[in-house]
Protein backbone atom coordinates (compact mmCIF):
# COMPACT_ATOMS: atom_id res chain seq x y z
CA UNK A 1 0.00 0.00 0.00
CA UNK A 2 1.61 3.73 -0.73
CA UNK A 3 0.76 5.71 1.75
CA UNK A 4 1.09 9.76 0.64
CA UNK A 5 2.09 12.65 3.24
CA UNK A 6 0.18 15.58 2.75
CA UNK A 7 3.07 18.13 3.22
CA UNK A 8 2.24 21.07 5.25
CA UNK A 9 1.43 24.55 4.08
CA UNK A 10 3.04 27.66 5.77
CA UNK A 11 1.57 30.00 7.66
CA UNK A 12 3.55 33.26 6.35
CA UNK A 13 1.38 35.34 8.41
CA UNK A 14 3.82 36.01 10.96
CA UNK A 15 6.97 36.67 8.57
CA UNK A 16 8.25 40.58 8.21
CA UNK A 17 10.32 40.78 5.00
CA UNK A 18 12.80 43.72 4.21
CA UNK A 19 12.70 44.48 -0.01
CA UNK A 20 15.70 46.04 -1.36
CA UNK A 21 15.01 46.65 -5.31
CA UNK A 22 16.87 49.21 -7.48
CA UNK A 23 13.46 50.99 -8.56
CA UNK A 24 9.79 51.21 -7.01
CA UNK A 25 8.27 48.89 -9.92
CA UNK A 26 10.15 46.23 -8.85
CA UNK A 27 9.67 46.73 -5.29
CA UNK A 28 6.29 47.02 -5.53
CA UNK A 29 5.98 43.64 -7.69
CA UNK A 30 7.86 42.12 -5.34
CA UNK A 31 6.00 43.35 -2.73
CA UNK A 32 2.98 42.01 -4.28
CA UNK A 33 4.04 38.83 -4.37
CA UNK A 34 5.13 38.33 -1.31
CA UNK A 35 2.12 39.78 0.06
CA UNK A 36 0.09 37.12 -2.17
CA UNK A 37 1.98 34.52 -0.19
CA UNK A 38 0.29 35.80 2.88
CA UNK A 39 3.81 37.13 4.33
CA UNK A 40 2.23 39.04 7.05
CA UNK A 41 4.59 42.54 6.41
CA UNK A 42 6.81 43.46 3.79
CA UNK A 43 9.42 46.70 4.13
CA UNK A 44 9.94 47.93 0.86
CA UNK A 45 12.44 50.68 -0.32
CA UNK A 46 15.19 51.24 -3.11
CA UNK A 47 17.56 53.03 -1.03
CA UNK A 48 20.31 51.28 0.72
CA UNK A 49 20.70 53.90 3.81
CA UNK A 50 17.04 53.37 4.26
CA UNK A 51 17.05 49.21 4.33
CA UNK A 52 19.38 49.69 6.86
CA UNK A 53 17.90 52.23 9.25
CA UNK A 54 14.72 49.84 8.98
CA UNK A 55 16.65 46.97 9.48
CA UNK A 56 17.92 48.14 12.68
CA UNK A 57 14.72 49.84 13.76
CA UNK A 58 13.28 46.62 13.83
CA UNK A 59 15.47 44.30 14.80
CA UNK A 60 17.73 45.67 17.66
CA UNK A 61 14.57 46.67 19.34
CA UNK A 62 13.20 43.78 22.41
CA UNK A 63 10.02 43.04 20.47
CA UNK A 64 11.01 39.70 18.70
CA UNK A 65 6.97 39.91 16.75
CA UNK A 66 8.90 43.08 14.99
CA UNK A 67 12.22 41.56 13.66
CA UNK A 68 12.91 41.37 9.85
CA UNK A 69 12.75 37.74 9.75
CA UNK A 70 14.18 37.50 5.68
CA UNK A 71 15.95 40.06 3.34
CA UNK A 72 15.46 40.09 -0.39
CA UNK A 73 17.52 42.51 -2.05
CA UNK A 74 18.58 43.21 -5.88
CA UNK A 75 22.53 43.46 -7.09
CA UNK A 76 21.65 47.07 -7.57
CA UNK A 77 23.86 47.59 -10.28
CA UNK A 78 25.85 49.18 -11.60
CA UNK A 79 27.66 50.07 -8.59
CA UNK A 80 26.16 46.24 -7.17
CA UNK A 81 25.50 48.42 -3.84
CA UNK A 82 23.06 45.20 -3.25
CA UNK A 83 26.29 43.33 -2.32
CA UNK A 84 27.84 46.19 -0.45
CA UNK A 85 24.64 45.72 1.61
CA UNK A 86 24.30 42.55 1.94
CA UNK A 87 28.20 42.48 3.58
CA UNK A 88 27.28 45.08 5.77
CA UNK A 89 24.52 42.64 7.25
CA UNK A 90 27.19 39.47 7.51
CA UNK A 91 29.66 42.03 9.07
CA UNK A 92 26.77 43.89 11.85
CA UNK A 93 27.85 43.18 15.24
CA UNK A 94 24.92 42.71 16.30
CA UNK A 95 23.51 38.86 15.91
CA UNK A 96 20.12 39.79 15.23
CA UNK A 97 21.36 41.77 11.68
CA UNK A 98 24.21 40.00 11.05
CA UNK A 99 22.38 36.24 11.16
CA UNK A 100 19.14 37.61 9.01
CA UNK A 101 18.88 35.19 6.00
CA UNK A 102 19.27 36.33 2.71
CA UNK A 103 17.72 36.23 -0.96
CA UNK A 104 20.27 37.82 -2.96
CA UNK A 105 18.57 38.51 -6.91
CA UNK A 106 20.39 39.73 -9.64
CA UNK A 107 19.65 39.87 -13.45
CA UNK A 108 23.23 39.56 -14.47
CA UNK A 109 23.33 36.06 -15.22
CA UNK A 110 27.16 35.33 -14.88
CA UNK A 111 28.53 33.11 -12.48
CA UNK A 112 31.01 35.46 -10.99
CA UNK A 113 27.61 37.44 -9.84
CA UNK A 114 26.42 34.10 -8.48
CA UNK A 115 29.50 33.49 -6.98
CA UNK A 116 30.26 36.93 -5.21
CA UNK A 117 26.87 36.48 -3.80
CA UNK A 118 27.52 33.47 -2.62
CA UNK A 119 30.94 34.53 -0.73
CA UNK A 120 29.77 37.48 0.44
CA UNK A 121 26.90 36.01 2.60
CA UNK A 122 23.98 35.13 0.78
CA UNK A 123 21.82 32.23 2.01
CA UNK A 124 19.81 31.91 -1.69
CA UNK A 125 20.52 33.29 -4.90
CA UNK A 126 17.79 33.88 -7.42
CA UNK A 127 18.74 35.01 -10.99
CA UNK A 128 16.23 37.03 -12.52
CA UNK A 129 13.74 36.48 -14.28
CA UNK A 130 11.75 36.58 -10.96
CA UNK A 131 8.58 34.53 -11.04
CA UNK A 132 5.96 33.52 -8.50
CA UNK A 133 6.96 29.82 -8.43
CA UNK A 134 11.14 30.96 -7.91
CA UNK A 135 10.28 33.09 -5.44
CA UNK A 136 8.35 29.99 -3.42
CA UNK A 137 11.24 28.06 -4.06
CA UNK A 138 13.81 29.93 -2.79
CA UNK A 139 11.50 31.03 0.16
CA UNK A 140 11.14 27.20 1.09
CA UNK A 141 14.53 26.62 1.15
CA UNK A 142 15.79 29.33 3.30
CA UNK A 143 12.66 27.71 5.64
CA UNK A 144 13.59 24.00 5.47
CA UNK A 145 17.34 23.99 4.52
CA UNK A 146 18.86 26.19 6.85
CA UNK A 147 22.47 26.15 6.34
CA UNK A 148 24.92 26.31 9.51
CA UNK A 149 27.02 29.68 9.60
CA UNK A 150 30.31 29.23 9.37
CA UNK A 151 33.00 32.02 10.99
CA UNK A 152 36.21 31.68 9.73
CA UNK A 153 39.20 34.42 8.66
CA UNK A 154 37.65 35.94 5.73
CA UNK A 155 34.55 34.76 5.84
CA UNK A 156 31.15 34.99 7.86
CA UNK A 157 27.56 33.62 6.56
CA UNK A 158 25.98 30.66 5.31
CA UNK A 159 28.22 27.67 4.81
CA UNK A 160 29.13 27.61 1.01
CA UNK A 161 29.39 24.11 0.81
CA UNK A 162 25.84 23.11 -0.13
CA UNK A 163 26.03 19.95 -2.02
CA UNK A 164 26.55 16.79 0.46
CA UNK A 165 28.60 15.03 -2.19
CA UNK A 166 32.28 13.43 -2.52
CA UNK A 167 35.01 15.78 -1.32
CA UNK A 168 38.04 15.54 -3.93
CA UNK A 169 40.33 18.70 -2.75
CA UNK A 170 41.66 19.40 0.63
CA UNK A 171 39.26 19.44 3.51
CA UNK A 172 40.35 22.47 5.59
CA UNK A 173 38.33 22.00 8.28
CA UNK A 174 39.38 18.27 8.32
CA UNK A 175 42.90 19.19 8.38
CA UNK A 176 43.14 21.50 10.85
CA UNK A 177 41.03 19.84 13.59
CA UNK A 178 42.19 21.48 16.29
CA UNK A 179 40.93 24.61 15.20
CA UNK A 180 37.06 23.59 14.47
CA UNK A 181 34.84 24.41 17.44
CA UNK A 182 31.05 23.09 16.65
CA UNK A 183 28.67 25.87 18.11
CA UNK A 184 24.70 24.34 18.52
CA UNK A 185 22.68 27.44 19.86
CA UNK A 186 19.60 27.27 21.65
CA UNK A 187 16.26 29.25 22.12
CA UNK A 188 16.79 32.29 24.46
CA UNK B 1 51.76 33.52 20.28
CA UNK B 2 51.23 30.08 18.96
CA UNK B 3 47.76 30.62 20.94
CA UNK B 4 47.33 33.91 18.76
CA UNK B 5 47.66 32.09 15.55
CA UNK B 6 45.53 29.69 16.43
CA UNK B 7 42.95 32.34 16.94
CA UNK B 8 43.47 34.02 13.40
CA UNK B 9 42.74 30.63 11.61
CA UNK B 10 40.19 29.38 14.07
CA UNK B 11 36.58 28.44 12.30
CA UNK B 12 33.35 27.93 14.40
CA UNK B 13 30.33 26.12 12.81
CA UNK B 14 27.29 27.65 14.34
CA UNK B 15 23.90 25.73 14.12
CA UNK B 16 21.75 28.58 14.53
CA UNK B 17 17.83 27.38 15.87
CA UNK B 18 15.61 27.76 13.26
CA UNK B 19 13.68 30.90 14.12
CA UNK B 20 12.05 31.49 10.73
CA UNK B 21 10.51 27.91 10.61
CA UNK B 22 9.31 27.78 14.02
CA UNK B 23 7.48 31.58 13.13
CA UNK B 24 5.77 30.00 9.98
CA UNK B 25 4.35 26.74 11.70
CA UNK B 26 7.40 24.10 10.96
CA UNK B 27 8.45 22.56 14.33
CA UNK B 28 12.43 21.83 14.02
CA UNK B 29 12.36 17.99 13.39
CA UNK B 30 9.15 17.79 11.19
CA UNK B 31 9.93 17.70 7.20
CA UNK B 32 9.80 20.46 5.01
CA UNK B 33 6.72 21.87 3.85
CA UNK B 34 5.22 23.85 1.24
CA UNK B 35 4.16 27.86 0.31
CA UNK B 36 0.37 27.61 -0.11
CA UNK B 37 0.00 26.67 -4.04
CA UNK B 38 -3.06 28.85 -4.17
CA UNK B 39 -0.89 31.68 -2.91
CA UNK B 40 1.50 30.78 -5.95
CA UNK B 41 -0.81 30.84 -8.37
CA UNK B 42 -2.68 34.34 -6.75
CA UNK B 43 0.93 35.69 -7.52
CA UNK B 44 1.33 34.62 -11.24
CA UNK B 45 -1.90 36.36 -11.64
CA UNK B 46 -0.47 39.31 -10.15
CA UNK B 47 2.64 39.57 -12.14
CA UNK B 48 0.11 38.90 -15.55
CA UNK B 49 -2.10 41.72 -14.52
CA UNK B 50 0.21 44.10 -14.20
CA UNK B 51 1.98 43.93 -17.75
CA UNK B 52 0.13 46.95 -18.73
CA UNK B 53 2.31 48.73 -15.97
CA UNK B 54 5.35 47.02 -17.62
CA UNK B 55 4.55 48.87 -20.71
CA UNK B 56 3.56 52.42 -19.54
CA UNK B 57 7.03 51.91 -17.26
CA UNK B 58 8.93 51.02 -19.98
CA UNK B 59 7.23 53.71 -21.93
CA UNK B 60 8.83 56.50 -19.20
CA UNK B 61 12.26 54.73 -19.15
CA UNK B 62 12.41 55.20 -22.97
CA UNK B 63 12.50 59.18 -23.22
CA UNK B 64 14.67 59.00 -20.53
CA UNK B 65 17.27 56.87 -22.04
CA UNK B 66 17.22 59.38 -24.50
CA UNK B 67 17.95 62.45 -22.24
CA UNK B 68 20.75 60.40 -20.82
CA UNK B 69 22.69 59.69 -24.45
CA UNK B 70 21.74 62.84 -25.51
CA UNK B 71 23.85 64.58 -22.43
CA UNK B 72 26.08 61.89 -22.93
CA UNK B 73 26.99 62.95 -26.13
CA UNK B 74 27.52 66.67 -24.65
CA UNK B 75 29.48 65.71 -21.73
CA UNK B 76 32.56 66.33 -20.56
CA UNK B 77 35.05 63.37 -20.77
CA UNK B 78 35.25 63.53 -16.75
CA UNK B 79 31.23 62.72 -16.68
CA UNK B 80 31.41 60.34 -19.15
CA UNK B 81 31.43 57.52 -16.47
CA UNK B 82 28.55 58.83 -14.56
CA UNK B 83 26.45 59.28 -17.55
CA UNK B 84 27.12 55.83 -18.78
CA UNK B 85 26.25 54.44 -15.36
CA UNK B 86 22.68 56.05 -16.05
CA UNK B 87 22.10 54.31 -19.27
CA UNK B 88 23.97 51.35 -17.82
CA UNK B 89 21.01 51.45 -14.87
CA UNK B 90 18.20 52.46 -16.96
CA UNK B 91 18.43 49.71 -19.44
CA UNK B 92 19.08 46.93 -16.49
CA UNK B 93 15.74 48.32 -15.56
CA UNK B 94 13.79 47.40 -18.61
CA UNK B 95 15.32 44.21 -18.96
CA UNK B 96 15.01 43.30 -15.40
CA UNK B 97 11.11 44.29 -16.19
CA UNK B 98 10.84 43.04 -19.77
CA UNK B 99 12.39 39.36 -19.03
CA UNK B 100 9.12 39.18 -16.17
CA UNK B 101 6.62 39.77 -18.42
CA UNK B 102 8.10 37.72 -21.04
CA UNK B 103 9.32 40.42 -23.42
CA UNK B 104 12.34 38.78 -24.79
CA UNK B 105 13.18 41.04 -27.23
CA UNK B 106 13.24 43.68 -25.50
CA UNK B 107 14.93 42.11 -22.60
CA UNK B 108 17.62 40.88 -25.17
CA UNK B 109 18.28 44.77 -26.45
CA UNK B 110 18.32 46.07 -23.21
CA UNK B 111 20.60 43.47 -22.09
CA UNK B 112 22.53 44.22 -24.85
CA UNK B 113 23.07 47.85 -24.54
CA UNK B 114 23.76 47.82 -20.18
CA UNK B 115 26.76 45.23 -21.16
CA UNK B 116 27.69 47.41 -24.20
CA UNK B 117 28.07 50.41 -21.51
CA UNK B 118 30.41 48.79 -19.33
CA UNK B 119 33.38 48.68 -22.34
CA UNK B 120 31.86 52.22 -24.49
CA UNK B 121 34.84 54.57 -24.75
CA UNK B 122 33.15 57.77 -26.01
CA UNK B 123 36.44 59.15 -27.75
CA UNK B 124 35.23 55.91 -30.21
CA UNK B 125 32.64 57.84 -32.24
CA UNK B 126 31.73 53.88 -33.60
CA UNK B 127 30.51 53.00 -30.39
CA UNK B 128 28.05 56.02 -30.45
CA UNK B 129 26.53 54.18 -33.63
CA UNK B 130 26.45 50.96 -31.68
CA UNK B 131 24.50 52.95 -29.04
CA UNK B 132 22.05 54.63 -31.35
CA UNK B 133 21.46 51.80 -32.94
CA UNK B 134 20.46 50.29 -29.51
CA UNK B 135 18.31 52.85 -28.32
CA UNK B 136 16.82 52.93 -31.83
CA UNK B 137 15.87 49.02 -31.97
CA UNK B 138 14.50 49.70 -28.00
CA UNK B 139 12.32 52.31 -28.93
CA UNK B 140 10.92 50.08 -32.00
CA UNK B 141 10.41 47.04 -30.23
CA UNK B 142 8.52 48.96 -27.37
CA UNK B 143 5.99 50.40 -29.76
CA UNK B 144 5.05 47.56 -31.87
CA UNK B 145 5.48 45.45 -28.22
CA UNK B 146 7.31 42.53 -30.02
CA UNK B 147 7.76 39.95 -27.38
CA UNK B 148 9.35 36.71 -29.03
CA UNK B 149 12.95 36.89 -30.16
CA UNK B 150 12.13 34.61 -32.86
CA UNK B 151 9.80 35.82 -36.28
CA UNK B 152 11.37 38.20 -39.05
CA UNK B 153 11.04 41.92 -37.28
CA UNK B 154 13.08 40.66 -34.60
CA UNK B 155 15.47 38.57 -36.58
CA UNK B 156 15.91 42.02 -38.52
CA UNK B 157 16.31 44.31 -35.82
CA UNK B 158 18.91 41.57 -34.25
CA UNK B 159 21.00 41.82 -37.25
CA UNK B 160 20.61 45.92 -37.28
CA UNK B 161 22.51 45.52 -33.73
CA UNK B 162 24.76 43.04 -34.23
CA UNK B 163 25.60 44.62 -38.23
CA UNK B 164 26.23 47.97 -36.08
CA UNK B 165 28.85 46.14 -33.67
CA UNK B 166 30.49 44.27 -36.34
CA UNK B 167 31.01 47.23 -38.42
CA UNK B 168 32.00 49.37 -35.63
CA UNK B 169 33.72 48.08 -32.66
Amino acid sequence: MITTTKKKTYDLRGLRVLVLEEFQFMANLMSSILRDFHVGSVVATCKVSEAMKKLEEHNLRADLDDRIDLIITDLLPPNNEGLSFLAWVRKHPEKDISYVPVLFCSTHTSMSVVIAGRDTGAEEIMVKPMTAEKIAQRLSYIIDLPRPYIKAPGFFGPDRRRQKKAFSGEDKRAKNNDNLRITYETDE
Amino acid sequence: MKQMNKKSSEVEIIHRVNRIKKKVGGAQSISAGVIDPHSIQRAKKTIQNSETAYLKEVEDIIPELNRLWLCLKKADETEHRQFLQELSRYSNRIKDMASTYNYELMAYFSESLRDFTEKTNMRNSAHHTIIQAHIDVILIVHKEKLKEQIGKKAENLKLFVAQAIEKHS
